[in-house]
């Protein structure tokens, strides 16, 4: 494959997934039905995979696809069935609300950090290297296993707490005492 | 692709999004959701800054791994709270559960 | 090998207590009072280790962990407040029996993840460990039983948290960009580098409000009534002593990587800083719940201790350490009769404490010297605490600050000096009999009141330590 035609691809690819991000971005936020909301995620989290492939880091994308896709949203899917009440989806919201408050606090507390920061990308972001050789798994682990050991180890006892804690908060509680 | 502003520019719009639906969503699940774009945002930053500027080609992807992990317990408790705060009012919005004051 | 092990001592006691905890929890009965005495057991050993590693000094897992004696100071602190706050929990009346075993647990998972965190030198390792804190607290403040608020507060603890925590990252990657390392010590090295980009200084300051959240301070305190009031009244003690101040060294630590060379973040700081006093002591006015208005009143001392931190010098930040040790003591003891005085578990309202002064009259004494401490009355070390505080400032040339500060100070004693009135003179609408006061909580009563009154009079000792501890950092 000629070196064009990769370049060509590679952008159809940015274009695809960038598309993926914010449509699916755009729904999770907006959309009335929780369950629409969860696959407007969904679709944001292969995006957001895909643009971990172009920048030529597989492993994380696998991870991605395999973490976020595969447990966070099945949990939430789960969380979003078991509130499911008789009068209809848990949490469905209206449309009316857009016109609100809210919706204005939002836009605007969502747009400040956007605008100051965007500047500051345009004129201050350092220019780009050259590109680097993939990491390889290896590389990956001697890290987790070298400067970041302790923070490694750390998330297994955070797991734990996790855990624990979940099984503690999910057991039914007697009511009254 | 290969510019670091295109990269930095998806992350903070996925951040932004993400901070708009937080503070928009009544339902807590709705806000979850909108968290985890937020985290997104932050891990596609690390990628990016990773790829293209530091000399260590790996230190950003490890980054990645530990959100990915973080977030990962965090939507366990979330979930679970939630989950406890449902059988206790019958709702998972927030405008239900405001004994709260201020 | 084995000096490796002496350096993380505290920590791997704590370790240690976490895991006995957890094998305490399996069981289906548990006997109370031996899980208590155990846990009460262990906590001391932990106390000693922090006393044992107090001098220690070295890095550990390349570098990611730096062990001094500014970490060390605090770590030894966590441990005492974890031993205090154990100390209050022989009757766990607002616990469910069947989780005491896991109260402990995640208690001590809490204090694993401060003490990690007041050693972290590198930003993923503060993240995990912060995030370790963080999700023990989420866990613990919906324990509560019976039926109160625990839960909606629970969830609105988790959701300020997790906000906060994603703000925290998001800084912490344009800092990444900025400067290519997570290494803190990297970061001070190549300061000329980043500090006049823009685009560092609010990574930095985003990376901040992770511990503003912490701390309670003001963009991120809106969880504070509510969760001081809904979790159990054990609960709250821990999270306004022992995570106070692991925040208020998370803080310096990071504020040191600017060397007070950047304008941009003093401003914010000092904007912060008079915010949170204001707000704090306003809103602290018209409380009726005790708890809430001690919840209030953190956020207006959250702005004291940042006047110490925003100063940048290394007066301010032994000041700020010093005040953090005078407000988990005097916090401390404010809550400690909250909880004895609300034996059954209750939230307690100011007005139930009507006529303490003669159903207990040394929890009254106590609850009285605690208040004066926190208003910053002398001979108490709240009163030091201020003073040094406030005179760092000044000396720094913060003139308008410390006047807003002094007016707060003023402000804030009007609604402290409410509870002690009703405590000493309002009568109580009918009779109501002693409060019985057991041996060892008379014991812990006298400790608080000679170490309030001791620490005021006498603040030089901590104060020199803290300054040497603050020399290894900055």
């Amino acid at each position: 494959m000629g070196e064009a035609l990769q370049q060509q691809l590679a952008y159809v690819g940015y274009g695809l997934y960038l598309l993926l991000i914010i449509a699916g971005g755009l729904a999770a936020v907006m959309s009335t039905s929780l369950v629409r909301a969860l696959m407007g995620l969904i679709l944001t989290l292969f995006g957001v995979a895909g643009m971990f492939l172009l920048m030529n880091a597989p492993f994380l994308a696998f991870m991605q696809i395999l973490i976020y896709v595969g447990a966070v949203s099945v949990l939430i899917f789960f969380a979003i069935m078991l509130t499911k009440t008789p009068e209809g989806e848990a949490g469905a919201e209206n449309m009316l609300e857009w016109i609100g408050m809210r919706a204005g606090l939002a836009v605007l507390a969502a747009l400040t950090p956007a605008i100051i920061m965007a500047t500051l990308i345009v004129k201050k972001a350092p220019a780009a290297l050259a590109l680097k050789p993939e990491v390889t798994l290896a590389q990956l682990g001697e890290f987790l296993t070298g400067p970041f050991v302790l923070a490694f180890e750390l998330i297994s006892v955070v797991l734990l707490a996790a855990m624990a804690g979940a099984v503690v908060l999910g057991f039914e509680r007697r009511k009254g005492k | 692709m290969n510019s670091l502003h295109t990269y930095l520019f998806i992350a903070l719009v996925l951040f932004c999004i993400g901070l708009f639906g937080l503070l928009k969503r009544r339902s807590l699940i709705g806000m979850l959701i909108s968290v985890e774009l937020m985290l997104n945002g932050a891990g596609l930053n690390f990628m990016a800054f990773n790829r293209f500027l530091a000399p260590d080609p790996a230190v950003g992807q490890v980054a990645v791994l530990f959100i990915m992990g973080i977030a990962a317990a965090e939507a366990a408790i979330a979930l679970s709270l939630i989950l406890a705060l449902f059988r206790k009012i019958r709702s998972v919005n927030v405008e239900q559960a405001r004994q709260l004051k201020g | 090998m084995a000096g490796d092990l002496l350096l993380f001592l505290p920590e791997a006691a704590c370790l240690l207590m976490a895991l006995a905890l957890f094998g305490l929890s399996l069981p289906r009965v548990q006997d109370q009072r031996r899980v208590h005495s155990w846990t009460m057991g262990l906590s001391l050993v932990m106390v000693a280790a922090g006393l044992a590693g107090l001098f220690q000094e070295g890095s550990l897992f390349f570098e990611a962990y730096r062990v001094d004696l500014f970490s060390q100071f605090f770590k030894l602190l966590l441990a005492v407040a974890l031993f205090l706050v154990l100390s209050i929990c022989r009757q766990l009346t607002g616990v469910e029996e069947r989780y005491q075993p896991e109260f402990f647990l995640f208690l001590t998972t809490c204090t694993l993840g401060m003490m990690l965190m007041v050693s972290a030198v590198e930003l993923m390792t503060l993240y995990v460990a912060l995030e370790l804190s963080s999700f023990s607290l989420y866990i613990l403040v919906p324990l509560r039983s019976g039926d109160n608020i625990d839960v909606e507060a629970g969830v609105k603890y988790l959701f300020i948290g997790i906000t906060a925590s994603c703000v925290m990252l998001f800084g912490m990657s344009y800092i990444f960009g900025a400067v290519h390392s997570t290494y803190l010590a990297k970061i001070a090295a190549t300061l000329p580098l980043w500090i006049h980009q823009p685009g560092a200084v609010i990574g930095l300051l985003l990376t901040l409000s992770g511990l503003l959240f912490k701390l309670a301070a003001f963009p991120f305190h809106f969880w504070a009534p509510d969760v001081y009031q809904g979790a159990a009244n054990q609960v709250t003690t821990y999270i306004a002593t022992a995570s106070k101040a692991a925040a208020v060294a998370l803080l310096i630590r990071l504020t040191a990587l600017s060397a007070g060379t950047s304008l941009y973040l003093l401003d914010v700081l000092m904007a912060l800083c008079v915010a949170s006093m204001t707000l704090g002591n306003l809103a602290a006015m018209v409380q009726s719940d005790l708890k809430r208005m001690l919840a209030y009143s953190s956020v207006a001392h959250a702005g004291y201790v940042l006047m110490g931190v925003l100063t940048m010098t290394r007066l301010g930040y032994s000041s700020a350490m010093f005040y953090s040790l005078a407000y988990m003591v005097m916090n401390f003891a404010a809550f400690m009769v909250v909880v004895k005085v609300a034996s059954g578990g209750q939230d307690l309202k100011i007005s139930d404490l009507a006529g303490l002064h003669r159903r207990a009259p040394l929890l009254a004494l106590t609850l009285m010297l605690a208040l004066f401490s926190l208003a910053g009355i002398p001979p108490t070390v709240g009163f030091t605490g201020k003073f040094l505080v406030f005179a760092a400032a000044m000396q720094d040339g913060h003139f308008w600050l410390v006047l807003v500060g002094m007016i707060n100070a003023t402000l804030s004693l009007y609604y402290y000096l409410m509870v002690i009135k009703a405590a000493y003179l309002a009568e109580p609408a009918g009779p109501r009999e002693a409060l019985a006061v057991s041996g060892p909580t008379r014991a812990l009563n006298y400790a608080l009141i000679a170490a309030m009154v001791y620490l005021g009079l006498f603040p030089r000792q901590v104060l020199e330590l803290a300054e040497q501890a603050v020399r290894n950092i900055f």
